[in-house]
């Protein structure tokens, strides 16, 4: 449950950025929390739901992507869509597979006016 | 309207004072090992009886220890007579790198080879915040289910090292140690595991000599 935590560098992140450009009101932000960031989606909307009153952030809409994570077999060299972290490689059966995305926890943009 | 982009790690200011502590921590020649595990399988005993093994060696240990309330841990490791600082985060569920820095200096670190960070109790949170470690150490106990591995994969993807806590247990419970290592090795091929006992002190000599060997490599680096 660090998603308060998130949400309250994801504030500071988008007003630290607001603080240098002229426009006054976040409409949106886009994120993207990999599926295996340890994050979860909705208790991240729940989170900055609560913490972006009384900042730029107040008015924002929340779109939260979770994309799946992907990697790369260290034995065959091919790459591999990850259900879950702990996968065999569909194609050799090696266990060797590299996790190559699926753990960031970005703010992609936002739209401000 | 306008469109912004970003393309901003979250965690990017967490990250810019852990790279400054990592620095600081080269500067001092501190091997830093971050340990984290659910509650109760076993890190502050296991500091308890690693730490006089490296005090044998003539290694000198600080420690700071996470706790979302008392100071119960820092007054155990403080019979030890090591320096130590607990750390109390009031309900969070985690250590950042800035609670980190302000209570270092608390810590003689030039005087130190050896530093353990007793993360809180938890195996999903503290695995997201770097705290200018050279390795995180994972430690599971044989009561606990010996599908941690897969059940946390963040944490266990990003250890150095996995201790398997309370083997002097394992016949009265369930835990598979094969099985868990399988599942280890399975997220982290090149992950270290050593099975201990706290209680009878099997596997304490491994992992110190371990330690003591990442400590030596980390020492070699910074001298280049």
């Amino acid at each position: 449950m660090h998603e308060v935590s998130i949400a309250q560098n994801i504030v500071e992140i988008v007003t630290e950025t607001l603080r240098q450009h002229p426009a006054s009101v976040v409409r949106s932000v886009r994120i993207s929390a990999g599926r295996l960031s340890g994050v979860d989606g909705e208790a991240l909307r729940f989170a900055l739901d609560v913490v972006k009153d009384g900042t730029v952030l107040a008015d924002a809409d929340f779109e939260i992507e979770c994309p799946p994570a992907a990697g790369v077999c260290q034995n065959c060299g091919r790459e591999v869509e990850m259900a879950d972290i702990f996968v065999l490689c569909p194609h050799c059966g090696s266990t060797a597979v590299q996790l190559t995305s699926g753990d960031q926890l970005q703010i992609l943009d936002m739209e401000v006016e | 309207m306008d469109r912004i982009d970003l393309q901003k790690k979250i965690l990017s200011r967490n990250d810019e004072i852990a790279a400054a502590l990592a620095e600081r921590f080269r500067r001092h020649n501190n091997y830093v090992m971050n340990m984290i595990s659910s509650p109760g399988s076993g890190k502050t005993t296991l500091l308890e009886k690693l730490i006089p093994m490296f005090q044998a060696r003539h290694l000198r240990v600080g420690v700071l220890e996470g706790d979302v309330q008392t100071e119960n841990d820092a007054r155990r490791i403080a019979r030890l007579d090591v320096p130590v600082r607990q750390i109390i985060t009031c309900g969070s569920c985690h250590l950042d790198a800035q609670m980190i820095e302000e209570h270092l200096d608390a810590l003689p670190l030039p005087e130190l080879e050896l530093l353990f960070i007793e993360n809180v109790g938890n195996l999903v949170c503290p695995s997201t915040y770097l705290l200018g470690e050279d390795d995180k150490m994972v430690v599971l106990s044989t009561a606990e289910g010996d599908d941690k591995p897969i059940k946390y994969p963040a944490v266990f993807r990003r250890a150095a090292v996995m201790v398997v806590n309370k083997i002097d247990l394992m016949e009265l419970t369930d835990f598979d140690l094969d099985q868990a290592v399988h599942y280890a090795r399975g997220i982290k091929p090149d992950v270290a595991v050593f099975p201990v006992s706290c209680r009878s002190g099997e596997g304490l000599d491994a992992l110190c000599r371990w330690i003591v060997g990442r400590y030596e490599e980390k020492s070699q680096r910074v001298r280049k």
